[in-house]
């Protein structure tokens, strides 16, 4: 017997950007309609790419780097958007997370050094950085790195130009960090070591994951300036958004889940947090 | 935005499985790459001195002997070739225009071989749905993943190969 009801399939692809594999699923009735809207996704996360990639001397954050201390320099409104939001983070959790973290990451070998650029000062942090509008101003010699909030962003962009071709269920994960439209989906942690399965149900939000597996990850400069934690910890984060849940992962990590439950709760995110020697532990009930 | 966090018993779980996602075939991926060109089907057989100029241009040694190249209309390629990750098995497309330029890389297929996948879906759906009160729809595998970023260094080698594979068998001039 004919059905009329039963939804179309999702249209499914993936490209390499943001350092990683983006996958982007989506249902809509009519399949050029889905595959124009999964285009105008994949071109807006390409945009974001290029605006924030620490590797390009003329991205956003590549010009940021190589100015002189006290130079006001022109962004793009989304590059001020990241910016901003990541200044809150650092103030919210105590530089915790810091935007500023790329003289670390180029210290320790995980970002390549930025040619043409003076070395940054080693006492810079999150408050010598300073937006109005669009202009931003490093008060003394600082290289930025978005990689711990810009991923997240793409994504939610990713999602808005879904929702604007009229997508109602849809998908994007950057290589784990995703956000969802639709309810019921069904998203696993993968975490080594875990004795049981993690599965999470998600109805419209975000989950982003740090940790983990020691062999894929580059070492987390955002927390080595708190405390050091065992190479197996692994936390997820769901939130509204991807760019909170990606940012909240790194702040969980820094800080513990116990100390960074008021953040957590400030901004509508839950914590799901593993270490062989605690097993699981969250900030919400555990079916 | 509402989730919900559970752990499933692991016992319950297949193993060795293999996870796996077709996003386009060769035929869609030539179609939607390079819309309205005609295709002519102008497969390589690499030779050794070939393989050993490309290993050395790119650093990477292809995987396969066989070039699967494409020859299109407008003077640009259509090049199919595959990448080996830890776990992750990519077929991947990249198409390069008569400059040598890469023009768009497109993911064909993705096979992930992992210890532990999520393969009893009918349980899962019935576990899941009784606990959230709502019928399920989950598909064969939970396909979202959460975890260790997978890296996309494996493709972009893929890519620089294929650059080098282009300039070595491929491009007008092509000496090898």
């Amino acid at each position: 017997m004919p059905s009329s009801s039963r939804p179309a399939p999702p249209l499914e692809r993936a490209r390499p950007l943001l350092g990683t594999l983006v996958r982007i699923s989506v249902e809509l009735e009519d399949d050029a309609q889905a595959r124009h809207a999964v285009e105008a996704a994949f071109a807006e996360i390409a945009r974001v790419h290029r605006l924030m990639t620490f590797h390009e001397a003329d991205s956003d954050l590549g010009r940021l780097n190589r100015a002189a201390p006290g130079l006001a320099v022109e962004v793009d409104t989304r590059t001020a958007e990241v910016l901003q939001t990541a200044l809150a983070f650092a103030r919210q959790s105590d530089g915790a997370f810091d935007p500023t973290v790329g003289a670390e990451a180029v210290a320790a070998g995980a970002l390549p050094r930025p040619a043409d650029s003076d070395a940054a000062d080693p006492v810079a942090d999150w408050h010598d950085v300073h937006i109005e509008g669009c202009a931003v101003r490093l008060r003394r010699k600082a290289w930025l790195d978005l990689g711990g909030i810009a991923k997240g962003y793409a994504v939610d962009r990713a999602i808005g130009v879904l929702q604007g071709h009229g997508a109602q269920r849809a998908c994007v994960d950057a290589g784990g960090d995703l956000r969802v439209l639709g309810t019921d989906h069904a998203v696993r942690l993968r975490v080594d070591g875990s004795p049981q399965l993690p599965l999470l149900l998600i109805d419209d939000g975000a989950v982003a994951s740090s940790g983990g597996d020691p062999s894929l990850q580059t070492p987390h400069f955002h927390a080595a300036r708190r405390a050091s934690l065992p190479a197996a910890h692994f936390a997820s984060v769901t939130a509204p958004s991807c760019m909170v849940a990606d940012a909240m992962t790194k702040i969980v990590l820094a800080l513990g889940l116990d100390a960074a439950r008021p953040l957590l709760q400030q901004h509508r995110a839950a914590a799901y947090a593993f270490s062989p020697r605690h097993g699981w532990r969250a900030t919400t009930a555990i079916a | 935005m509402r989730t919900s966090f559970y752990l499933l018993p692991i016992a319950l779980l297949a193993s060795g499985a293999v996870q796996a996602t077709t996003y386009l075939t060769v035929d869609q991926a030539q179609a939607q790459m390079l819309p309205g060109a005609t295709l002519t089907q102008d497969f390589r057989q690499l030779t050794p001195a070939q393989i050993a100029a490309i290993r050395k241009d790119s650093g990477q040694s292809p995987l396969n002997d066989q070039l699967k190249a494409w020859r299109a209309s407008d003077g640009s390629w259509f090049i199919v070739d595959e990448v080996v990750g830890k776990h992750e098995f990519i077929t991947f497309a990249v198409t390069i225009d008569g400059g040598g330029a890469v023009r768009r890389v497109e993911v064909l297929d993705y096979r992930e071989a992992y210890g532990s996948q999520v393969r009893e879906a009918a349980w899962l759906a019935q576990f899941v749905g009784k606990k959230r009160g709502a019928p399920l729809a989950l598909g064969d595998d939970i396909k979202n993943i959460s975890g260790a970023t997978l890296s996309s260094k494996h493709i972009s080698d893929g890519v620089r190969r294929l650059l080098s594979t282009y300039a070595i068998v491929l491009a007008p001039g092509a000496t090898a």
